[in-house]
């Protein structure tokens, strides 16, 4: 068997050659495309995670809102029923008291009355004693005149005196 | 001169005018004027008016005083 050097010589170089042109032209290539995709799909998980996580935080969020909102109603609604209990009682004790006052007036006014009503039949009666008195002192003869001048005479004298 | 007014429910008799006039007299001396005015409506007595000032002795004002205590009174 003949080795022929320079043809095996050729043969190396010639897949040298090959192998050059596809690693440059090919292997080189798709192996950047596939690293671009492989940071792209990893980029995307990063994403898709930090979306996972902003979701969460935001969840969390929302559920303390609720919690808060639900703790106001509840003190406002406290307030709201206090407020509510206090008005009634003070609502309460203006009507009664309005009403022990109007029953204070209305008797007071009926006191009014019959001490109205009092006063007339005392004037009416002394109106009734004076016309009498004043009919008999029409009748005094001109004797028991001049006896009650006498009288009455000398007392204003000492008084002007 | 001070004027004296002497309304009586009937006339006066001359006593009773003398009285008056001693006691005006030793009161304001001579110069005092006396005039008499008879009113039935006092009833009884007299009135002396002295100047502004009156002096009652009526029947008419004790009974005026007996209507206001009547009237002030208490009635049981």
């Amino acid at each position: 068997m003949d080795i022929q050097f320079p043809q095996i010589l050729f043969q190396i170089i010639n897949f040298g050659v090959v192998a050059g042109a596809l690693t440059y032209f090919l292997y080189t290539p798709v192996k950047k495309v596939l690293d671009d995709r492989s940071k792209k799909v990893e980029e995307g998980q990063k994403a898709a995670e930090a979306s996972i996580a902003e979701k969460r935080q935001i969840d969390e969020l929302r559920k303390k809102i609720i919690k808060d909102a639900e703790k106001e109603a509840a003190k406002l609604l406290e307030e709201a029923t206090q407020a509510a209990t206090a008005r009634k009682k003070e609502l309460m004790a203006k009507a009664k008291e309005e009403a022990t006052a109007n029953a204070a007036a209305e008797q007071q006014n009926k006191m009014d009355e019959v001490a109205a009503l009092k006063q007339t039949i005392k004037s009416q009666y002394a109106d009734a004693v004076v016309a009498a008195v004043e009919k008999i002192g029409m009748s005094i003869d001109k004797k028991v005149q001049t006896q009650i001048i006498d009288s009455e005479l000398d007392q204003l004298l000492q008084r002007i005196a | 001169m001070m004027k004296i007014l002497v309304t009586s429910a009937i006339e006066l008799t001359a006593a009773q005018m003398s009285k008056i006039q001693k006691a005006v007299t030793k009161k304001y001396g001579s110069e005092a004027k006396i005039s008499t005015v008879v009113n039935p409506k006092l009833i009884g007595g007299l009135t002396i008016t002295v100047g502004s000032r009156q002096f009652d002795g009526s029947l008419r004002s004790k009974i005026d005083q007996i209507k206001k205590m009547l009237g002030e009174g208490t009635i049981s």
